[in-house]
């Protein structure tokens, strides 16, 4: 964690411990410093009401959670949803196609607090969007890896994906698919994600086709490797903080740096 | 007059000199797409509308909005104008989809606590059959209904649930948006033009019922005389609120089916229905035309989801189709059972549903058969 970072997650960590939500402090208990906070984890999300885990009220979107066993309901403000980080390959044309629909609302409502007008497809309809896709001749496609086969096996009969880039959104990312769509489109950006927490990490643009994708968090993200899982920490003060949170995803730290210069992580299926 | 399939053709250039602007650096909050489903048939098609000032002074009030809405489209353009209109500052929108309706929904809306819903009849119909008590959500103030024709009887029911709210219902396509709204003083089923709105009818009968032609005007993006394909009039009388009306009866050959000299309107099946709700809970009404001798009748079949077992009674079936035909009306002043008298339709042939008819985005309940 750089000196910047450790400012801004002590700042947060203070200021959801001064709040009159008490959701984190009470998981806390005593501990002090932020490497001894407890992990937090989405059954906690679960069992806890919304308005008991409500850190602020700001004009925004709520949306249902259904990747866990049971949904939830989480909240983003706009201000959060446009500071959320996709890469600089999200075009000025682009289709949104995601599996899940409030993701896809989201991501469409990213777009247009960036001045962006994003079209919104329906997954199961592949001709309609393939139909939309092309009238609008989008120039970049956000995706998942649920929503993006069938979409490319009917765009692709009539239209070419040279011109499109891809921002592939998911907690992991089948090699095949990458390689597929690494082949047929202007690039891709994988992109680490959960609904709950936004965006925390991002491919490394450097590493680009190679066999193994290396990841490094984004700049509004702390990442943490504990036994193999990777644990977020948003540094943005959002309606439901993300702090220390378990992701469920297995990864670990290569022992040297990039090319870029970053220490990434790696991916472990 | 423009069709569908004429809107298909000339779309494109107005669609092209939009995107156009956008790229040459107006905002993109300015624009938004429509797309019509097919649902009631024909192509789907694609707009770009041009909304430069739009905000909609619906969402001014509310905190807690949720939209039920069977277009990601159609929830993403609500997100368009929430964002746009000066809500109050804590003000947060719920998009649901048909798939949110599950066990889980009533849990999660008492946990939102809404105090505005939007959403089409069939969905909110479908979120009241999950089982959910209307006092989970005792903050609701408002109820706007949108996207296709409600049922009187199912805006009672709101009504009903909740007693205290403001129940309006409006008029959208998919491929324009809005086009009308209610107001306290219009019956159910009419509506005023929204701003900026004109209607007329096309090819009206002698009581004045037609195709619904929409012309909509638009800084750039102007819709002129565009055939609906639903079926409607316009109101002689401005409401006493002083604004011009009209009246939406439905999807042509689907919610309202000429046959035979006779005017079948879902509104009043469900009328009935509603009368004879001891025997079925739902039903399906098909129209057709058969030939009888070397001349046609009109035939009607009532597929019903019967209640308990009293209509597997043969006798009882016989009877629930002769009060059903005794009193639906089919012109302004006859029933089924006189056309069927006069020898125009056959009598009314009833059928017992075997398993309960799907939730449906938009049910059809009444349709022209072409056989």
């Amino acid at each position: 964690m750089t000196d910047v970072q450790r400012e801004k997650v002590e700042q947060l960590v203070a200021k959801v411990r001064t709040s009159a939500c008490g959701f984190y402090r009470a998981h806390w208990g005593k501990a002090e410093r932020f490497e001894d906070l407890p992990l937090m984890d989405v059954e906690r999300f679960i069992a806890t009401p919304f308005g008991e885990r409500t850190y602020k009220v700001e004009k925004g979107l709520v949306k249902i959670v259904r990747a866990y066993r049971a949904p939830f309901l989480v909240h983003w403000s706009l201000e959060d949803l446009k500071a959320e980080q996709f890469g600089d390959s999200t075009g000025k044309r682009p289709l949104v196609l995601l599996s899940d629909s409030h993701e896809a609302l989201e991501k469409s409502l990213w777009f247009y607090e960036h001045d962006i007008l994003p079209l919104i497809g329906e997954p199961n309809n592949p001709p309609v969007v393939s139909y939309a896709a092309n009238k609008y001749d989008i120039d970049a496609l956000v995706t998942d890896d649920k929503a993006v086969p069938p979409f490319l096996s009917e765009h692709e009969k009539q239209n070419n994906m040279k011109a499109v880039a891809v921002v592939l959104i998911g907690s992991s990312f089948e090699p095949a698919l990458l390689r597929r769509l690494e082949s047929s489109s202007k690039n891709v950006t994988p992109v680490l994600s959960l609904p709950e927490t936004g965006t925390f990490g991002m491919a490394c643009p450097k590493n680009r086709g190679a066999k193994e994708r290396h990841f490094h968090p984004s700049d509004n993200s702390v990442l943490e490797i504990k036994d193999g899982e990777l644990i977020v920490t948003k540094l943005v003060y959002l309606r439901t903080p993300v702090i220390r949170y378990r992701t469920g995803i297995r990864a670990e730290q290569f022992a040297s740096g990039s090319d870029c210069g970053e220490s990434p992580f790696r991916l472990v299926s | 007059m423009h069709t569908k399939e004429d809107l298909q053709n000339v779309l494109p250039m107005a669609n092209e000199a939009l995107l156009a602007a956008y790229a040459a650096g107006e905002q993109a909050d300015h624009f938004v797409f429509h797309l019509s489903s097919g649902t009631s048939g024909g192509i789907p098609l694609l707009r770009v509308a041009h909304h430069p000032g739009g905000v909609l002074p619906r969402f001014r009030n509310a905190r807690r909005t949720a939209v039920f809405a069977g277009s990601r489209m159609i929830r993403l353009n609500n997100a368009f104008y929430f964002l746009r209109t000066d809500t109050p500052p804590e003000a947060s929108l719920l998009l649901l989809d048909f798939a949110d309706l599950d066990s889980r929904a009533a849990e999660l809306l008492r946990d939102f606590d809404p105090d505005y819903l939007i959403g089409s009849p069939s969905f909110l119909a479908h979120l009241f059959r999950l089982p959910l008590d209307p006092s989970v959500l005792p903050s609701v103030s408002r109820i706007t209904l949108m996207g296709e024709r409600s049922s009187k009887n199912f805006s009672d029911f709101l009504k009903s649930c909740f007693p205290d709210a403001l129940l309006e219902n409006s008029y959208a396509l998919a491929e324009i948006g809005g086009v009308g709204i209610s107001c306290r003083y219009l019956p159910f089923g009419q509506f005023h033009p929204v701003r900026n709105v004109s209607i007329t009818v096309a090819d009206p009968d002698a009581e004045g019922v037609g195709e619904l032609v929409v012309s909509k005007k638009g800084e750039h993006s102007d819709v002129r005389e565009y055939r609906t394909g639903d079926c409607g009039r316009s109101l002689p009388a401005h409401c006493v609120c002083g604004s011009p009306a009209f009246e939406v009866f439905g999807r042509i050959g689907y919610d309202y089916v000429k046959i035979a000299g006779a005017q079948l309107r879902t509104e009043e099946f469900e009328r009935v229905a509603s009368e004879l709700d001891l025997y079925f809970s739902d039903f399906r009404a098909e129209a057709r035309m058969v030939k009888v001798g070397k001349g046609e009748r009109a035939s009607l079949r009532l597929i019903v989801a019967p209640r308990g077992s009293l209509l597997q009674d043969p006798e009882i079936q016989a009877l629930v189709a002769g009060e059903f035909a005794r009193r639906l009306f089919v012109t302004p002043s006859k029933t089924l059972e006189n056309l069927v008298a006069e020898g125009i339709f056959l009598p009314l042939r009833l059928k017992l549903a075997h398993t309960p008819f799907p939730a449906e985005n938009k049910a059809v309940k009444l349709r022209f058969i072409h056989d």
